[in-house]
């Protein structure tokens, strides 16, 4: 339902306008579960994007070994 | 002490006293060496670039540079006065520690110094300057001036602020790194974001970080990274591990410029501990060292984290308020439902209980009506049987005198014309006989005897004296002697003698 590549700010957004209408009351209770439910996809969306992909980091150490044979001393 | 003295012209002074006499070169340079040596006995401070330096190579080496001054004269002319210079190994040692304990720079070509110098002459290496002593204060100053010069245009062009008008992602982990590859400070930034439990996804542009070319180089990775800007979040720039002082490189106009108009976001790290750098001015967040970035990139996400799961909780919290809130509201709702129907229920039921007893009543008082008027009738009924048994019994009595009356009347009509008639035929019988007798005595020649005559008696016998009235019973004494009871009926006599 989201798109995978939402940003933080826009994550953070759409939470922010879930928060403030659930403060405000501003909610149905028909829509409330909707409403949670899309809060708990954005969260897990954000914390899974915050935490995936290990490759990344030894991606840059290949990256780095390539790069020492172009560059050998600094 | 004169900042700036005059160069010195021994030149033409010395000649004056030369003969003409031809002498040996040497006896001239040695007479050049004499007189400068006397003529310009003491120490001079004098302001100069560094054009060029030789560094010891050793320990115990001596340091051999290349001063220069360019001065312009009255008539805007470009002069450029320019003499080697030895800072001697001992001197070097304890000049250079100091230079770069208060200028944070080691000396390097392009610096403005200033140095108290001693000249010497040698009749084969020609004028040399030994170097003294070494004021850092100056190159201090000069350094200050050039970095204002610098900022003040960076100002003017509005490069100070532009990148701070740039928006850092609130989580940034996709990274261009700009760094020397074998810096201990890119390995410790690599290091410290690998242990970190988020995921980075760092690429390095590889570039020189010290040194006259470090400028050029930066901004060659730069351009590398501006192609590929929409891969990455931000760009760090980070050195460290080489040497603390040397940093001029990130005073640069021009890098400082290219990191101001750039695209993303730039976070230095640079390791330093003086003031600034003019690219820590122009980026976007400037940072001590590249541990230090690294720790705010983690920090950053961590706080993205903790503000996500604030907002579960948050938004969990309220959720659940929120149900319960409707929970209640329902309860309440229900058992005002509840009480609501009880309360019609109950209504219903009095209205029909009501409507029961009204209903029931109706018949009831009907009844009781028809009853009171049944009872009515009945009494009315009784009277009126009685009423009319009564006029019945009235009319039958009437009708029973009438006919008593008239039977009576009949009777003694009947009677009266019985005895009338009676009378009548006794009084025929008596004239018969008396006829008959008189014959008889006509016959016979006797006298009639007075026959007896019917006579009116009381009722005791005893002979009825005083008048008749109607009604009054008496007897009759036939003339046979029978006696028969008669009543005077009427008015009219009925019996007439």
């Amino acid at each position: 339902m989201s798109p995978p590549n939402i940003t933080y700010r826009q994550a953070i957004e759409e939470l922010e306008t879930i928060l403030r209408a659930l403060e405000t009351d501003a909610v149905d209770v028909d829509d409330l579960t909707a409403r949670v439910q899309r809060s708990a996809e954005l969260i897990r969306l954000c914390k899974q994007k915050l935490r995936s992909a290990e490759t990344a980091i030894d991606q840059v150490f290949e990256n780095l070994e390539e790069e020492d044979e172009e560059y050998p001393e600094e | 002490m004169p900042l700036y003295n005059r160069r010195p012209e021994p030149g033409p002074a010395a000649a004056k006293h030369l003969p003409p006499a031809a002498m040996p070169l040497s006896e001239l340079l040695a007479r050049v060496r004499q007189t400068l040596s006397e003529r310009f006995a003491d120490s001079y401070w004098v302001v100069a670039e560094i054009a060029d330096l030789t560094l010891p190579r050793s320990y115990g080496a001596h340091c051999y540079l290349t001063l220069s001054d360019q001065h312009t004269t009255g008539r805007g002319a470009q002069l450029k006065a320019q003499a080697r210079a030895t800072i001697w190994s001992a001197r070097y040692q304890q000049l250079s520690a100091a230079f770069e304990e208060q200028t944070g720079l080691t000396l390097r070509t392009g610096l403005k110094v200033m140095l108290r110098v001693q000249v010497k002459f040698h009749e084969q290496f020609g004028l040399s300057l030994d170097v003294v002593a070494l004021d850092p204060t100056y190159t201090v100053g000069d350094l200050a001036r050039l970095r204002l010069e610098t900022l003040r245009k960076l100002q003017a062009q509005d490069l100070l602020e532009r990148q701070k008008r740039l928006t850092l992602p609130l989580g940034v982990q996709r990274v261009a790194v700009i760094s020397s590859p074998t810096a201990a400070g890119w390995q410790d930034f690599v290091q410290q974001l690998r242990e970190a439990p988020y995921d980075f996804a760092l690429l390095l542009f590889p570039a020189t970080m010290q040194g006259d070319d470090s400028p050029a180089s930066i901004r060659a990775a730069l351009d590398a990274i501006r192609p590929r800007r929409a891969e990455f979040d931000a760009v760090v720039i980070i050195r460290g591990g080489g040497s603390k002082t040397d940093l001029l490189a990130f005073d640069d106009y021009g890098l400082a410029a290219a990191v101001a108009a750039f695209p993303l976001p730039v976070l230095t790290g640079i390791g330093h501990e003086r003031d600034e750098a003019v690219v820590d001015l122009t980026a976007h967040l400037a940072l001590k060292t590249p541990t230090a970035v690294a720790a705010f990139l983690i920090e950053r996400l961590a706080r993205l984290e903790a503000a996500l799961e604030g907002y579960g909780g948050r938004i969990r919290e309220l959720a659940q308020a929120r149900v319960q809130q409707e929970t209640t509201r329902l309860n309440r709702r229900l058992r005002h439902a509840h009480a609501a129907a009880q309360t019609q229920l109950q209504d219903h039921r009095h209205l029909l209980h009501q409507r029961i007893r009204l209903s029931a009543q109706a018949p009831r008082a009907q009844l009781r009506q028809q009853e009171q008027l049944l009872t009515r009738r009945r009494h009315q009924l009784h009277r009126a049987a009685r009423t009319a048994l009564r006029h019945q019994e009235q009319g039958l009595r009437l009708r029973g005198r009438a006919l008593a009356k008239r039977f009576r009347w009949l009777h003694r009509r009947r009677r009266e014309q019985l005895l009338h008639r009676q009378f009548a035929v006794q009084l025929a019988a008596l004239r018969l006989l008396h006829r008959q007798e008189l014959r008889l005595a006509q016959v016979h020649g006797q006298p009639v005897p007075q026959g007896p005559a019917v006579r009116l008696l009381t009722p005791k016998g005893r002979p009825w004296k005083g008048p008749l009235r109607p009604g009054q019973e008496f007897l009759l004494r036939l003339p046979d002697a029978a006696v028969v009871p008669a009543r005077v009926g009427g008015q009219l006599p009925l019996f007439l003698p």
